[in-house]
């Protein structure tokens, strides 16, 4: 039997605190080789835990080591790390390449000029390597960003909403870069506010709502866990007594709420049952549906269901 | 150490400041061509005092050195892109050291080439010495307020504001008046080391610092705020 992988990153209890707020709040978490997520609402935490693991900022309280040495004023590790943080300010009178072979010459990168241009192609940028990044959009400036990230060939990347700003083709073709990255064998930590955007991205999820850990696993096993939870439904009907007679008696219903005279609230654990159900008994009582509505689907409702413990 | 020092000059000069600067070191060179050509009763020695004194060493050379160096990380602070520096396997010297070094050329070497040819202008007895004497004392200022505002510019928010009271408050009134705290004016190092390379030149002032204090105080200025930067930049939080 083989050993398992060594962590890339251990995140040992680690908090940090601004004048009072919590930004982070006892966190562990390691990350292996592969794409792991950090994912969670705007505001839980993320970016300032990839700020803590990247050596950016001092946590408050606990440990970060990568590959085994502490992050924090050890600039020698960055040899090892490619770090593309949140913001997307970036030098405006340089061209993308200048900026890239920028990365390159700080990182001491042998061949300068090979590097960057292999670091471009990656991200598909060839053709507008020399223009100004000031006039680049925003997608454009997010992929050069991610070029100079990766010029020095790190075994790590860190990157810190890497997707933001991009449109569905390059968000496509930067998922596909940072898959092909992890299959030669990379540790790549991704945050992301977007459930569905590292469904086909990451291998693990780290789940974080208001600066703690709410779950891990991977997309299956995260997605079970929202699944699990209640769902609260708004249905509005031209006789909402009659469809709640007839919901009550549904297995998967939980409950079932009159609301004024045309509506009824429904909770239930298994929505997929509810979805088959609610047409059903509509056409048994007669009853005509003007409206389905979730009433708690947002991520963030998602995201606090987990981190209250019961979608543990 | 080239590519940051070469980024800080290209975000340094690239900025609007730049125009400001350039009109402000026209000054002196101004005044002395309006020297030449007009009709004056004061003796060509005092006038280049007078110009040196007052106009470059107390207040164009502070003002340039100020929006220069406040700037060499302010920028950075402010635009957030401290972080591609920082994320960087490079020892923390390396990048304040660039960064200083371009804040010296950008903004030192045009004031001093300022003072140079005001005083080189106003010609009079041993004028080439007095303007070499007055380039290289702005040189050693412009390196100690190099020091001084680039750490300021990386330790506080408030760095212009902090850098115009030391300049207009300490170093003009206090410091120029109280012979207790002469050696806490980089304004006062300056004019010494004038005066030292040239003892014909601003012979008028009253208790002056000999050279080799003013080179030796100038000296402890720059590596102790060096050294404050590289500390500040090794502790800090990068936004």
């Amino acid at each position: 039997m083989s050993a398992p992988p060594e962590p890339t990153i251990v995140v040992d209890g680690v908090s940090k605190w601004f004048s009072g707020v919590v930004a982070v709040s006892d966190v562990s978490l390691v990350v292996e080789p592969g794409v792991t997520a950090l994912l969670g609402p705007n505001g839980a935490g993320k970016t300032t835990l990839l700020r803590a693991i990247g050596g950016l900022t001092q946590p408050s309280q606990g440990t970060v080591t990568v590959f085994g040495e502490r992050m924090r004023r050890n600039p020698a590790l960055y040899r090892r790390i490619g770090y593309m943080p949140e913001h997307e300010s970036v030098y405006d009178f340089l061209t993308g390449r200048q900026f890239v072979e920028l990365g390159a010459r700080l990182h001491g990168v042998a061949d300068v000029a090979g590097a960057s241009s292999r670091a471009i192609e990656i991200v598909d940028l060839a053709e507008h390597q020399d223009r100004r990044l000031g006039g680049y959009s925003r997608g454009m400036r997010q992929r050069m960003r991610l070029a100079a990230t990766l010029v020095h060939d790190p075994p790590l990347l860190v990157l810190d909403e890497p997707l933001s700003g991009t449109d569905p083709a390059q968000r496509l073709h930067l998922r596909d870069v940072i898959r092909a990255l992890a299959a030669e064998g990379r540790t790549i930590l991704v945050s992301s506010h977007i459930l569905e955007e590292v469904d086909e991205l990451a291998d693990r999820i780290h789940l974080m709502v208001s600066g703690k850990l709410a779950a891990s696993g991977d997309y299956r096993a995260i997605r079970q866990k929202l699944d699990d939870r209640p769902f609260l439904v708004r249905v509005d009907c031209a006789d909402p007594r009659a469809l709640a007679a007839g919901l009550v008696r549904v297995e998967a219903v939980e409950s079932v709420e009159i609301t004024g005279t045309t509506g009824v609230r429904v909770r239930s654990r298994d929505v997929s049952s509810l979805q088959r159900a609610l047409p059903a008994v509509a056409r048994d009582r007669g009853v005509r549906l003007t409206r389905v509505e979730p009433l708690d689907d947002s991520l963030e409702s998602v995201f606090e269901y987990l981190a209250s413990g019961t979608g543990r | 150490m080239t590519a940051i020092f070469g980024l800080t000059v290209r975000q340094l000069a690239g900025s609007r400041r730049l125009w400001l600067v350039l009109g402000l070191v026209s000054l002196p060179v101004l005044a002395a061509v309006v020297f030449r050509v007009g009709d004056s009763t004061t003796t060509s020695a005092r006038f280049a005092d007078n110009v040196t004194r007052t106009l470059v060493a107390s207040a164009i050379l502070p003002l340039v050195m100020l929006l220069f160096a406040t700037s060499a990380f302010g920028n950075e602070l402010v635009d957030r892109t401290l972080g591609y520096l920082a994320l960087k396997p490079i020892a923390r010297w390396r990048i304040v050291l660039p960064k200083l070094a371009a804040a010296f050329v950008v903004g030192g070497i045009p004031v001093a080439v300022s003072g140079f040819l005001a005083v080189a202008l106003v010609g009079g007895g041993g004028a080439l010495r007095g303007a070499l004497a007055t380039g290289a004392g702005l040189l050693v200022g412009a390196a100690a307020y190099a020091a001084l505002f680039t750490w300021a510019g990386l330790a506080t928010r408030h760095a212009l504001l902090i850098g115009l009271v030391y300049v207009f408050v300490w170093e003009a009134t206090l410091a120029a008046y109280l012979d207790g705290i002469r050696f806490l004016s980089i304004r006062r190092y300056t004019l010494a080391v004038i005066h030292g390379l040239d003892g014909a030149r601003l012979a008028t002032i009253e208790n002056p610092l000999s050279a080799g204090a003013a080179l030796v105080a100038a000296a402890i200025v720059i590596a102790g705020f060096t050294a404050l930067t590289v500390r500040k930049l090794v502790r800090m939080d990068v936004p």
